[in-house]
């Protein structure tokens, strides 16, 4: 079975605009690189 | 999350399935003002909220697939119900509770399965099901303390 990647985005604006679309919930990480 | 988490085939699609996923790199410049609204307080935070940025659900710190996942369950039923979708609120945590019936968010799943079924329907049997199968087999829960003001009826 082939790994699916997560499509990550990051812009903010253009992800909750992607939700509204959608009618999809918005899933944010906060992180820093370690 | 990178190592482990996130290459989880069940925790990729199930993000796939549900949400819009975003990553903010609080070490970038560009994408640290993105999170300021967010208020960030240490990381990694995890966000779940609608579309309009009303969030419905925030954890703090790492959580491998078997805890990760629940806890994106319970999110999803949270913004369903948020959003007028209640029977689907009912529906994901239903689900949630058939695939997580043992683990550290169950106690959690049970509790929002009583107030998601009572907020959709204001039967109280919800709460007395839940609620009652909460406090039965997780009677050291917090959960199971936040609803510990609430007498099942006795059949």
């Amino acid at each position: 079975m082939t790994q699916q990647a997560i499509a990550w985005q990051h812009d903010l604006a253009a992800a909750r605009e992607r939700a509204r679309d959608t009618r999809r919930l918005l899933l944010v990480d906060l992180y820093r690189p370690t | 999350m990178d190592a482990v988490t996130y290459p989880d085939a069940a925790v990729s699609a199930f993000i796939d399935a549900h949400f819009v996923p975003v990553k903010l790199n609080l070490s970038d410049d560009a994408e640290a003002a993105q999170a300021r609204e967010l208020v960030p307080l240490w990381t990694p935070t995890f966000i779940i909220s609608d579309g309009r940025g009303r969030e419905v659900h925030r954890e703090i710190g790492f959580l491998p697939p078997n805890d990760f996942l629940p806890m994106l369950a319970l999110a999803r039923a949270k913004g369903l119900l948020a959003t007028g979708r209640g029977q689907e609120a009912i529906q994901a945590l239903d689900d949630a509770l058939a695939r997580f019936a043992q683990g550290e968010y169950t106690p959690q799943l049970l509790y929002w399965r009583g107030v998601v079924g009572y907020s959709v329907t204001h039967d109280r049997s919800h709460l007395a099901e839940y609620w009652g199968r909460l406090q039965r087999e997780y009677p050291q829960s917090t959960w199971s303390v936040r609803c510990s003001f609430f007498q099942p009826p006795t059949s």
